[in-house]
């Protein structure tokens, strides 16, 4: 697997993400920030702040395990090609 | 002086170097590439006229700099540690076997003096066996643990473990470079002992029944066997013997180099080796001192013998003058002054080998009276009584010494030797043969000195029975 091939897995895996961050943001606090806004539907249950700082928080450590992992990735990849590129064992003449 | 030459021709293990080097260039090669990403990322990002596409590569970009840093630093630690931890093993591994072999070579007693030079070696030079290029430091080290590797690509054990002594061997001193047995010089323990006394006192045919005497009686003890290790030495052994047997008195020396026998006695299972070499020092060798200086085996001496001719001491020249001029054994007897010998050896040693001039000469040595075959001197010298008594037939032999005008002499030994022992014996036993004379070698009368001076200088060759 080419490091192209590799670059573009990881690209895409931040797309599917990132869309994924986008609906979970939309459903948990769009929407619920919407109905209590417009519509005056209030959880008594939960309480929307604390539920808000909650799912924001959940998110925020989402988005900075997802970006350790892409940049990791990234690095790792660029760590190892480096390696491979200037690492060699000095052979008899 | 040792032997400057190229560096050591050997391929330095990869992480005491190159892996730093390495190590290095993989950072800021990994490092540009890190940047080359970002900037990449970001490129696409303005190019891009999709506000999402746009996003996602920000965020690319974004998550690159900052969490790709973070994981770059820790992989960079993770390396440096690495490599250190890696380098750190193999030290700890060849001084482990370089300590081993020190500890080895320590308990086994074993020095290497060439041959030739004199010197003392402490680490020979060793040829590849495939290029012929010299090693001058085939031990554990930086270059290897147990083995290094030639440039040419062979591998060459380092160490007392592997084959190493199997390799061609050389003295690494500059103006020797002479090869030696590395088999037998590197595993062996040297004895150097020499034999001092003027012209014309017997030193060669004591040389000659000395190392008969060690032969056949004092090695066979030990159950070790004897050989000479040079061709030169047998050969001189053989015609030196032969010489004695017909006519009774040795050629002379007029070699400025010593004449010397190196022989080695060795177990039958050939693990115990230890080299003896005795020389004869050219009685004139001591009559001026700066020809001493070439001679770097008295470097090395761990015992002595000092030769007194009895008929050239005051007493006995003045009774017995007449009756060897009357046998034709005149020409025999030593002219020179015993004490003028051994001080001129004392001076040169000081003055060439660095004897402490403070200090008494702590080597333990023989004081032999020969020719005592003659005159009935042995019944005088040794009588029955005193034969076991080590300690009271030395000092029965100085009282004479001192009677027979040399007090002098006893007085200048005991300023200048710790550990003076005297000692009578006669190594050749002299018969008429028609006009001239032959002999017969009896090395057995040497056996109490050399085994008082072998054990005195803690020779492995005696201790083996301890």
């Amino acid at each position: 697997m080419s490091k192209q091939s590799i670059e573009r897995c990881l690209l895409l895996f931040l797309a599917i993400f990132t869309v994924w961050l986008f609906f979970q943001l939309f459903v948990t606090m769009v929407i619920p920030l919407y109905r209590l806004l417009f519509l005056g539907v209030y959880n008594r249950e939960t309480g929307i702040v604390p539920n808000f700082i909650y799912i924001a928080s959940s998110l925020l450590l989402s988005v900075i395990g997802v970006g350790i992992f892409f940049g990791g990735a990234h690095t790792v990849l660029n760590y190892y090609t480096a390696l491979k590129l200037n690492v060699e064992f000095e052979k008899p003449e | 002086m040792m032997s400057a030459g190229p560096a050591t021709p050997a391929i330095k293990h990869y992480w005491f170097g190159k892996a730093y080097r390495d190590m290095l260039a993989t950072i800021r090669s990994s490092l540009e590439m890190n940047f080359s990403s970002v900037a990449q990322y970001w490129q696409e990002a303005v190019e891009s006229e999709n506000p999402a596409v746009c996003f996602l590569f920000v965020a690319a970009a974004f998550s690159v700099l900052t969490f790709g840093m973070t994981v770059w630093v820790a992989l960079v630690l993770i390396h440096v540690v690495i490599v250190s931890l890696v380098a750190l093993f193999i030290v700890c591994g060849f001084l482990c076997v370089s300590l081993a072999e020190k500890c080895y070579v320590t308990f086994q007693g074993w020095t290497t003096i060439c041959k030739h030079c004199g010197e003392r070696i402490y680490r020979p030079e060793y040829q590849c066996s495939s290029c012929s290029r010299w090693h001058a430091n085939l031990v554990p080290s930086s270059f290897g643990v147990l083995r290094h590797t030639c440039r040419c690509g062979q591998l060459l054990s380092c160490s007392f473990i592997g084959d190493r002594q199997n390799l061609r061997a050389r003295c690494p001193h500059i103006n020797c470079q002479k090869d030696i047995d590395a088999s037998l010089d590197t595993r062996s323990s040297t004895s150097v002992i020499c034999i001092i006394g003027p012209p014309s006192s017997g030193k060669t045919a004591f040389m000659i029944a000395a190392m008969q005497a060690i032969s056949t009686y004092i090695a066979p003890r030990f159950l070790l066997k004897g050989r000479f290790s040079d061709t030169a030495s047998a050969k001189f052994f053989q015609d030196e013997k032969r010489y004695i047997t017909e006519t009774g008195s040795t050629r002379k020396t007029i070699n400025e180099r010593p004449p010397a026998f190196n022989a080695v006695f060795e177990s039958a299972d050939g693990k115990y080796r230890q080299q003896v070499y005795f020389f004869d020092a050219a009685g004139e060798i001591f009559l001026t001192s700066d020809k001493l200086a070439g001679h770097h085996h008295f470097k090395h001496i761990t015992g002595g013998i000092i030769i007194v001719d009895p008929f050239g001491l005051p007493g006995l020249k003045d009774r017995y003058s007449e009756k060897l001029k009357a046998a034709g054994l005149d020409s025999r007897i030593t002219q020179e002054d015993l004490i003028d010998v051994v001080e001129r050896f004392v001076i040169g040693m000081q003055r060439h080998f660095g004897l402490d001039p403070s200090k008494l000469i702590k080597s333990p040595y023989a004081v032999v009276l020969t020719k005592t075959d003659l005159g009935r001197l042995n019944q005088l010298l040794v009588p029955s009584v005193l034969a076991n008594d080590q300690v009271a037939l030395s000092n029965h032999i100085r009282k004479y010494v001192e009677k027979w005008g040399a007090t002098s002499l006893t007085h200048f030994l005991d300023s200048k030797f710790e550990n003076v022992q005297y000692f009578a014996a006669s190594p050749i036993t002299l018969r008429r043969k028609g006009e001239g004379f032959c002999a017969a070698l009896k090395p057995g009368g040497l056996t109490m000195p050399l085994m008082w001076l072998l054990e005195k200088a803690r020779d492995p060759l005696v201790k083996q029975s301890r």
